[in-house]
């Protein structure tokens, strides 16, 4: 049997053909660069995406804000984030604060039930959930109810999980960078293509006309230091 | 008083009522004496019992049969509670006790496309209801009676019910034992018999009853039902003759309640907001009160809000009845409901909600809205999730997403060595008036990693980090 036949068959897997499926039509991340890495789609309705990063202040709420901004019809659910969403800094990045859902779970179990049900609901625009460490298994459900209600979730977890195997249909690792409004994001997992080495990407935004969204564009910028006790 | 009726014969209503959920348990219900059977179940059918049989013979036969007490206080209840269920498929409902129904519907066919589609409907919604039933139409409220209590029939035309009418058996007419043994010695064994002799014949052999009573079944004298109204308010009782103690038996009964309470909000065209469940228990209750953030009507809706808060609930005795009420409803307004937003939707949002209200508990869910106030701690509040959010001016400042519930101590020596300083100081002052006094210069720094955070510098020299710039 010639190797013709076989790719006629199906029998064997071209990765090369995974790149030109068509994919369905994403929400844009209102970064270019990033809505390349993620085959020039955005972020895809229906799918889980894992950030990891180990603790806040690298930029990993910036990253989700243009889509955060956009939602102003359905809600985005906050499960158990590790500290107060701040409402003003939210308010002034263009974020609907009253689609805007906070849910604080006592347990794990509990956690991850809450995320399930609003993954598989679909009447969310965007469910972010944080979460330590937890089974494999427990992934693979939220993928499975993120696929069921069209959902779009985003689970955040410590970079010590990056070893363990994951079902979500994207696994990014952030890193802080030294420059203002940077971001360094490597891209573990995507669906329909191979792992993206690190990236820098910027997290200014073109059209940002409001304030507080970019960390340069205001006096004080990297270049200005302030003496310590000053 | 032609017209289209249909009746809806539950021949083991006070026994399924009452009975336990798992129907393969024989049960019997017993006479007003209780010294005989008045009903069984197809369970105890199978076993040999037979209504009539003496208690002794019947606990002989099957020593583990449940023996249930008739109380036709409850019966009269069941029937309401179904009069309201039936609601649904037909405005004008009367109740025709012990155990049947009687809907009219030549008003609803255009609404419901047809007999065969309400046929349809009506049977479906009957297997949900897990309840004996034998239904028949007929051109007049007796002859649907007739015709139920014969084994069903469904047909549209006049024509088609007098035919059928003919063919049956005597006794199973619900006429006097004395007249139908009489009607077996002249030979008659069917009402087709009766309904070919004259009348005028029949009136004078067996009185004017009979006669009367045959125009009423072919129409020839009216005969006006009486309807049941519907009851302003909801509260109903189901009492478990089983003492319950885990809570899957429980929504088996509290299912059959919501889905009077679904009839009964159909009816009035509201759905409710807050329900009040009691379980009752030999000594005292349990109340729960179990709301949904928009009100809704469908039985299941509120079966699943009713199991999540059920989960929660340790019982403190085993539960021997359930009483349901309504304590908040509204009216239904039309077009709450996105159509074009929520393409891939399965659930209604507040569905979610309430959902998750039910499992967390309401202060679980909360939304966030800035304050007017300099203090980063006080700038922003918790608000509840229903309505608009007030409009509120913008902050001063630059403000980072995190804020710490708590300011964490920094140790003074890293500050400027691995936090560079890039912004500041921004002054804050404020509070003076009401204890909680802050005096703080805010600077943003960034750590040695790249990340950003919002720290602050107390008079005393103390650095605290109060939020990070996620």
């Amino acid at each position: 049997m010639s190797l013709e036949q076989l790719l006629e068959q199906g029998a064997v897997w071209r990765a090369s053909d995974t790149l030109s499926e068509p994919c369905a039509a994403g929400l844009s991340s209102g970064h270019d660069e990033l809505d390349l890495m993620l085959n020039g789609q955005g972020w895809q309705p229906g799918s889980l995406v894992e950030v990891l990063y180990d603790t806040e202040g690298c930029g990993e709420l910036r990253l989700l804000l243009p889509l955060l901004a956009a939602s102003r019809e359905r809600w985005v659910l906050w499960v158990d984030p590790p500290h107060i969403p701040y409402a003003p800094a939210l308010k002034a990045a263009g974020v609907a604060l009253d689609r805007l859902l906070l849910v604080r779970s006592n347990s794990r179990r509990d956690r991850l039930w809450c995320l399930e049900q609003a993954l598989k609901s679909g009447c969310c625009s965007a469910v972010l959930g944080w979460l330590g460490d937890v089974p494999q298994q427990a992934l693979r459900r939220l993928q499975v109810a993120a696929t069921q209600g069209q959902g779009l979730g985003f689970i955040f977890r410590p970079t010590a999980c990056r070893e363990q195997p994951s079902a979500a249909s994207y696994r990014l690792l952030l890193e802080p960078e030294q420059a203002a409004d940077t971001l360094a994001v490597s891209v573990l997992k995507r669906r329909g293509g191979w792992p993206l080495s690190r990236r820098v990407l910027s997290l200014r935004q073109k059209h940002a006309g409001r304030r507080a969204v970019s960390l340069s564009s205001l006096p004080g910028t990297a270049s200005v230091r302030v003496r310590a006790g000053g | 008083m032609n017209g289209l009726w249909l009746y809806l014969h539950f021949p083991l209503l006070p026994l399924e009522m009452q009975g336990p959920a798992d129907t393969r348990e024989p049960a019997a219900l017993l006479d007003e004496r209780a010294s005989r059977l008045e009903l069984c179940n197809a369970a105890a059918q199978a076993r040999g019992l037979e209504p009539g049989m003496a208690v002794a013979l019947a606990l002989n036969l099957v020593p583990e049969l449940h023996l249930l007490q008739m109380d036709t206080k409850q019966a009269a209840q069941q029937l309401e509670g179904l009069a309201l269920w039936s609601g649904r498929f037909s405005a004008r409902v009367s109740l025709q006790p012990p155990w049947g129904l009687l809907l009219e519907l030549e008003s609803m066919l255009r609404y419901f496309q047809g007999l065969s589609a309400l046929w349809e409907n009506i049977q479906t919604q009957l297997q949900v209801l897990e309840l004996t039933c034998i239904s028949a139409t007929g051109h007049t409220p007796l002859a649907a009676r007739v015709l139920a209590l014969d084994g069903g029939f469904c047909a549209a035309q006049a024509a088609e019910h007098l035919q059928r009418l003919q063919s049956v058996p005597i006794e199973r007419l619900e006429l006097d034992t004395k007249m139908r043994a009489q009607f077996r010695g002249l030979g008659f064994s069917r009402l087709g018999d009766l309904l070919a002799l004259p009348a005028t014949e029949l009136a004078h052999r067996f009185g004017a009853g009979l006669t009367a009573w045959l125009d009423r079944l072919t129409g020839q004298r009216p005969d006006p039902p009486r309807y049941f109204t519907i009851p302003a308010t909801f509260l109903r009782e189901l009492p478990l003759n089983y003492e319950v103690e885990r809570i899957e038996a429980l929504l088996f009964g509290l299912r059959r309640l919501l889905i009077q309470l679904e009839g009964f909000l159909r009816a009035h065209y509201c759905c409710a907001v807050r329900l009040q469940l009691d379980l009752l228990q030999k000594q005292g209750l349990q109340t729960l009160q179990v709301g949904h953030a928009q009100g809704a009507q469908s039985a299941e809706v509120w079966l699943e809000l009713c199991r999540l808060r059920l989960e929660r609930l340790k019982l403190a005795q085993p539960v021997i009845g359930l009483r349901l009420g309504v304590t908040e409803c509204r009216d239904i307004e039309s077009g709450v409901e996105d159509l074009f937003s929520t393409a891939h939707a399965q659930d209604a949002p507040a569905q979610l909600l309430s959902r998750l209200q039910m499992r967390l508990g309401e202060q679980a869910l909360y939304r966030v809205m800035p304050c007017v106030d300099y203090r980063p701690e006080r700038s922003w509040r918790r608000a509840s999730l229903n309505g608009p959010l007030p409009v509120q001016p913008d902050a001063a400042g630059l403000r980072p997403f995190w804020l710490l519930s708590a300011p964490e101590r920094l140790c003074p020596n890293i500050v400027g060595r691995t936090i560079e300083l890039l912004q500041g100081p921004e002054r804050i002052v404020s509070g003076w008036w009401d204890q909680h006094p802050v005096r703080r210069d805010y600077y943003i720094g960034r750590w040695a990693d790249g990340r950003r955070g919002w720290l602050y510098r107390e008079p005393d020299g103390g650095w605290y980090l109060h939020g990070w710039f996620g």
